[in-house]
């Protein structure tokens, strides 16, 4: 069974699911196109490496075309790739640990000043030196507004655990920014963005 | 509740942090490289599975591995040319019994030195290709006759020619007619056009979409390496025909002209509005 490309466009994240499982073969195209830019940014700030996050975010969607029958369907598509991708990333840097240092970061964006450019890669490198779960508390509350519910999901872990590593993550971050004097003035406070649905 | 965020709203963050991790710049959108190449693997993985879905009874043979002469392959974690040109071949004959052809140039080697049989890849040998893919023999060969463009050929020449705008129909024509016509041979071209993936990429960022049949052949356009790529349907006897550059695949699909549309046994092609 073949959707045209007009009517995929209109169908939600679980209808493609179910199309994809049905044996469309351009449903979970869709699904990709969709979602890999945000996936991809979730890979880069949790590998915190250009090339480990490719890697990862390959592994994650064959790995989500290939497990799509394990998608119920009573959490939003986003979420279930969110596990995928977050799950794909810590265990390209597990294999990576033995033999790497901290993540390196991809110096891109020459309009940065300086000053913002040293404190970014203060945040990556300190950021990348928490605990794994902190850390990816941290990229999914903080850096990617994902709601506390929807991150506990992603997580596997109860809410008030994703609380507590996110409050712990933001303790030991700014220990680490702060600690050889480079104090990092807080701005702007973002509100937590309404929950979303694919 | 742990004792982090027992009395303080979890959206207070006197530590700062919050706000310094929402502000990070975004790290942009997925490169098209990437997008190319994972779009690739999605296509392959959905060309296995609609393999798999048409062969319930049947027990998948492996391939025979592609002799290769003449022509060095990409090393790393690249995948040689030949085993490419087997997985299209074993999802297209599953569908249609068609085939497909690989004519090089690229390395310089001639036609003559780089003429050596792929494995299965026999014209009009239906029954074997279908075997290794696992397909439905009857489909197959049903599909085959309704379909006498193209046989389960796969071949590789050297030899490619020059390109010319002006003449894409004709040589896209030519392309598709000898990938019956020519015998079967083996080359695996050096250059952009010899990394297998880089090549699906090429062929899925020109519209090519999972089962339909594809015949590649590699000379050059001016003084830099070009490919004739043309792919079609299942079944169809028309074709779609691009002429594009060395950076196929490689994020964007580098066409120099096309598409065309050329029928396989008409004698000539005409330009798709």
């Amino acid at each position: 069974m073949t959707t045209d490309a007009a009517t995929l466009l209109e169908r939600t994240d679980r209808e493609l699911m179910q199309l994809h499982l049905a044996g469309d073969p351009d449903a979970f195209g869709e699904i990709f196109r969709r979602h890999k830019d945000r996936m991809w940014a979730v890979a880069m700030r949790t590998c915190g490496n250009r090339e480990l996050a490719a890697d990862a975010v390959q592994d994650a969607f064959i790995s989500a075309f290939r497990r799509s029958a394990s998608y119920r369907g009573d959490a939003a598509v986003t979420t279930w790739l969110h596990r995928i991708v977050v799950n794909a990333c810590l265990d390209r840097l597990r294999r990576e640990r033995p033999t790497s240092e901290l993540p390196e970061f991809d110096l891109t964006d020459g309009k940065d000043a300086h000053s913002q450019l040293e404190t970014r890669l203060d945040v990556h490198a300190a950021l990348a030196s928490l605990p794994e779960a902190q850390r990816a508390a941290l990229i999914l509350v903080d850096m990617h507004a994902v709601p506390v519910a929807e991150a506990a999901e992603i997580l596997g872990v109860a809410e008030g655990t994703v609380k507590s590593r996110c409050s712990r993550g933001r303790t030991a971050l700014a220990a680490l920014i702060t600690r050889d004097g480079s104090a990092i003035a807080p701005t702007t406070d973002r509100p937590m963005e309404p929950g979303r649905e694919s | 509740m742990s004792p982090h965020d027992g009395d303080v709203p979890f959206e207070d963050d006197p530590t700062g942090m919050r706000a310094l991790l929402a502000g990070l710049p975004d790290p942009g959108p997925m490169p098209d490289d990437l997008v190319a190449r994972i779009q690739a693997s999605l296509l392959s993985e959905s060309r296995s599975r609609a393999a798999d879905a048409q062969t319930p009874h049947s027990i998948p043979q492996p391939p025979t591995a592609p002799a290769r002469h003449g022509a060095s392959i990409p090393a790393g974690r690249k995948r040689p040319l030949g085993q490419w040109i087997f997985g299209l071949a074993a999802a297209g004959l599953v569908v249609a019994g068609g085939g497909y052809a690989l004519r090089g140039a690229a390395g310089g080697s001639d036609a003559a030195g780089g003429a050596v049989s792929m494995g299965s890849a026999e014209a009009g040998s239906h029954s074997t290709s279908t075997s290794f893919a696992g397909g439905d023999a009857s489909s197959s060969t049903k599909a085959a006759s309704d379909d006498a463009t193209v046989q389960g050929t796969v071949q590789v020449d050297g030899g490619g020619p020059t390109y010319t705008v002006k003449d894409l129909p004709e040589e896209a024509e030519g392309v598709v007619a000898r990938a019956q016509d020519s015998p079967p041979s083996g080359f695996t071209p050096d250059g952009p056009f010899g990394d297998a993936e880089r090549v699906e990429a090429c062929l899925i960022s020109l519209g090519m979409r999972p089962g339909d049949r594809s015949v590649v052949q590699v000379g050059t356009y001016g003084e830099r390496a070009a490919a004739i790529v043309t792919y079609a349907e299942p079944g169809a006897s028309t074709w779609t025909a691009y002429l594009v550059g060395p950076s196929c695949g490689l994020g964007t699909s580098d066409a120099i002209a096309g598409p065309v549309s050329v029928s396989a046994k008409a004698s000539g092609g005409t330009n798709t509005p």
